[in-house]
């Protein structure tokens, strides 16, 4: 920075403390108004006093007199017609200096020295005004006066032979003063009399500001909101926000204005927020019970909060950051829809055939449940659930979970958005199904998979001349499906569920006779057992440190079996664990006004929303899963049977005419 | 309404007027005031003789063979009236022939002077001037035994000083030494002085004082 910068700066920082802002508070005018009055008749109490002393010193009452008045007039014309009270200010300072030379020339004679006291008392009281300028004046004033009398006669300021250094003392000793009262003023000024204009000017600057990380938040694409604690938006938001909503009523809840986008999620908000205000949960959970996830317009927005807080943590405003998530939730979508045609791909190469048979079930679930919504919500959310357990057995996470939500929406009375939630599911399948389709011609249900091994024995039972009977019944039984391999597809489901569980490793173990089935016919008996499965090892299979104090062994068992008893065909599903809990079963029934004595206590098993668990997670717990099971064997002609032992374990079996397997129920 | 308001435009238009006449105005009043205190008044001429002729001639005799002192006075000057009464308040040489030369007309001091043994003589301000070659008061002239003036000046070291320092001259003068004049911190007396110290006239009444 160059010498002549630094002076400028230099001289701006002295002007800054010299010069008052232009603009005049109320306060100030009201305080200058007041003083100057003051002012102005402390002048004119000079009146009498001056002409005391003139007349007992001998210079003249009536000089006095009239030379006071003079002086009093510039003061008097400053209040009645100065348009600022800064002006009358100013010339009170002259007309103080002029008052001091009157006083001196009254008061000749020995104390005459004394009489100049007056100038510096006067130029310490000018303080009052706050006003440098009325000091600057006042000792201009005396500036002026030397002047004019070294002009008039130099040897009356250098009397008696004075050296200049001498005029000099005297001049400092003032400009010392003056220069002390000006900053006594100033700072008078800054912290009393123009404080008003000084917060003014504060409050101007942070709006200011304000304004301009208004500005900001604007344009940053994310809307903020404060919402009070009484839930009431405050009128200061991204201009986002309404861009993306509409506008919102002055004073409206943040509830209401959530409501009027996607109705149940303000009301979502207004409980969570009571919750967070009421501080009976520990903050973090109360913030998680806050809607995270907003559907507007074709376009998904997610919500955060955060908490404002005063010193003692109590809850004073939240702080809502909305980002329209659309393309993440596209994004999203597009990798759910990779990791399920994946899958989908995977368990083609697994097992081709159980996966064709799969996706006809969850087709044929989901056309049942639209068609079913329309008229009984009950019975599509049986197919619902039927297809959360297919969905999650087959790895199809995200598919599992809108199932969940489904269920959720439907738990919580709210139709559309299960029906809209349903939509979805169909749409996303629709999409799977379209996939699997492109990449996989040749995925047609009405071909026949032979292994290599089989296909080179039958050539050989051919060549040994096998009968023809005989022949055409291992043909046909190549359109079949083998029992065994239908229950292996339930093993990888039942471990997999034990180790989300946290049940560890279970032995899952395929027993009994490997019968061939129509694969048409027991689809939906097969689709529903899932459930079954699930039960075993949610309800049935303690965990680990469950078993152990009961003295098991730490791995569950689960036995799934098929068998030919007489001219039955049984399937079991059989674990060794709790066993079923009937009373608890009866509270259930009980509480869902369902008979609830022994005799009916087995029909309760089976009853919807009947279940001994208190909670409900994606895996079981609603109770529709059993229904679904014995529903889909009654319509076979068949039966379920129930043997459970308290500590020891619970068996499912069920029971069908062996005529409903096929025609010719073989033994492989 | 609107005539009120073009009527205090107007009262403010002359008010700013007549203020920007009234601080200059007050500003060189004040200041002339000042020029008539703080002006070094001129002292009379002692070496050509005038001032003793002028004594003798008004005390009647000869001054000879004692010590004189003589004060100078303007009734309008209150330092002049300060100085007269420190020197009465003082006690007085008896060997000391004393008399007080009044511009203007005081009955109470001559009575007061009379009491002191003091001798008055009344004087125009034209005739101090022009006979005695004075033009400012209070002025101490002391005339020694032979006739000399051996001082004329003022009567203190200082403007702001108490007491009078008259017969500390007189001593120091009687002890052989020479002293050197004092300031006169008081008023013009002739007309010409008045005019240059009071310009505007509010100290002095000149044609009172030509009388």
């Amino acid at each position: 920075m160059s010498l002549s910068v630094r002076i400028c700066s230099a001289l701006a920082r002295v002007s800054r403390v010299f010069v008052l802002p232009r603009t005049i508070s109320e306060f100030e005018r009201s305080y200058l108004d007041r003083i100057n009055r003051v002012a102005l008749l402390c002048f004119y109490a000079h009146l009498p006093v001056f002409v005391a002393i003139g007349h007992l010193n001998g210079t003249g009452a009536a000089l006095a007199l009239g030379l006071t008045l003079a002086v009093l007039v510039g003061p008097t014309l400053a209040y009645r017609y100065a348009e600022s009270p800064r002006t009358t200010s100013v010339v009170s300072g002259f007309a103080a200096m002029c008052l001091g030379g009157v006083l001196v020339h009254l008061g000749q004679g020995p104390v005459q020295i004394e009489m100049h006291f007056y100038f510096l008392a006067a130029i310490a009281i000018l303080a009052v005004f706050a006003n440098p300028a009325a000091i600057l004046t006042a000792g201009a004033t005396v500036v002026a006066h030397h002047l004019l009398l070294w002009w008039l006669m130099p040897q009356s300021v250098f009397n008696y032979d004075a050296p200049l250094w001498v005029v000099l003392v005297h001049a400092l000793f003032v400009g010392i003063e003056s220069v002390a009262v000006c900053f006594v003023a100033r700072t008078y000024f800054d912290s009393v009399v123009g404080l008003e204009r000084l917060v003014d000017d504060r409050t101007s600057e942070l709006a200011k500001r304000n304004d301009e990380l208004h500005l900001v938040l604007d344009h940053v694409g994310e809307g903020f909101v404060t919402v009070t604690s009484d839930g009431v938006m405050q009128s200061r938001h991204s201009a986002i926000v309404e861009e993306w909503f509409g506008p919102y009523d002055d004073g409206e809840t943040f509830a209401a204005f959530l409501d009027r986008i996607e109705p149940p999620i303000g009301s979502w908000f207004e409980m969570g927020l009571e919750q967070l205000v009421s501080d009976f949960l520990p903050l973090e959970l109360a913030l998680d019970q806050l809607p995270t996830e907003l559907d507007h317009d074709g376009r998904r927005f997610r919500l955060d909060y955060s908490p404002i807080t005063d010193d003692d943590g109590k809850l004073e405003s939240l702080l809502v950051r909305i980002a329209d998530c659309t393309a993440d939730h596209e994004m999203a979508e597009v990798e759910a829809r990779q990791r399920r045609t994946l899958v989908a791909f995977e368990r083609i190469l697994a097992d081709r055939p159980g996966f064709l048979e799969f996706m006809d079930e969850v087709r044929a679930l989901l056309d049942t449940a639209v068609e079913e919504k329309d008229v009984d919500w009950v019975a599509a959310a049986r197919r619902i659930h039927t297809l959360k357990g297919n969905f999650s057995a087959y790895g199809f996470v995200r598919l599992a979970r809108s199932c969940h939500e489904i269920e959720d929406h439907l738990a919580n009375g709210d139709t559309d958005r299960a029906a809209r939630e349903l939509e979805a599911l169909v749409g996303d399948w629709g999409t799977l199904e379209a996939t699997v389709a492109r990449f996989s011609g040749a995925l047609d249900e009405s071909s026949v998979t032979i292994s290599g091994e089989e296909f080179a024995e039958l050539v050989l039972d051919v060549a040994r001349g096998m009968p023809r009977s005989r022949i055409v019944r291992r043909l046909t039984d190549l359109r079949r499906e083998r029992t065994h391999t239908r229950l292996a597809r339930y093993v990888e489901v039942a471990r997999g569920l034990a180790q989300r569980l946290g049940k560890g490793e279970i032995d899952v173990r395929i027993a009994g006779e490997d019968l061939h089935l129509e694969r048409e016919v027991f689809a939906r008996f097969w689709s529903a057992l899932v459930h079954v499965v699930r039960n075993a090892v949610d309800h049935g299979i303690e965990p680990v440190d469950v078993r152990r104090a009961a003295g098991k062994p730490p791995r569950g068992t689960i036995e799934l079996a098929t068998h030919l008893v007489g001219d039955e065909f049984v399937v079991s599903v059989r674990d060794d664990g709790a066993g079923i809990d009937w009373e608890a079963i009866r509270a259930k029934a009980a509480e869902l006004g369902l008979p609830s004595d022994d005799a009916s206590l087995f029909d309760a098993v089976f009853a919807d929303r009947v279940t001994s668990r208190s909670d409900v997670n994606e895996v079981s717990g609603r109770g529709i899963g059993l229904a679904a099971s014995r529903e889909s064997c009654a319509s076979l002609g068949g039966r379920v049977e129930i043997r459970s032992e308290r500590g020891r374990g619970t068996e499912f079996r069920f029971v069908f005419p062996a005529r409903a397997m096929t025609e010719f129920p073989l033994a492989a | 309404m609107s005539k009120l308001r073009h009527t205090d435009r107007a009262a403010r238009r002359v008010a700013r007027i007549a203020l920007a006449v009234w601080a200059p105005c007050v500003l060189v009043v004040v200041a002339s005031l000042a020029v008539a205190h703080w002006a070094q008044l001129p002292l009379p001429e002692t070496r050509d003789g005038r001032l003793v002729r002028a004594l003798e001639r008004t005390s009647g005799r000869t001054v000879e063979g004692r010590w004189s002192m003589w004060h100078v006075l303007y009734e309008d000057c209150p330092c002049s009236l300060d100085a007269i009464d420190d020197v009465l308040a003082s006690e007085r040489p008896a060997d000391l022939d004393e008399h007080v030369l009044l511009v203007g007309r005081d009955d109470d001091l001559a009575e007061r002077l009379r009491g002191a043994g003091i001798a008055l003589h009344a004087v125009s301000a034209d005739d101090l001037e022009r006979s005695f070659g004075i033009v400012a008061a209070p002025l101490l002239v002391v005339v020694d035994p032979s006739g000399a003036v051996r001082y004329a000046g003022g009567y203190r070291a200082r403007r702001d000083a108490f007491g009078v320092e008259d017969l500390a001259i007189l001593d120091r003068l009687r002890d052989g030494a020479e002293v050197e004049p004092l300031p006169i911190f008081g008023c013009g007396v002739s007309a010409t002085v008045q005019a240059s110290v009071d310009p505007f006239g509010l100290k002095y009444d000149r044609e009172e004082a030509r009388r």
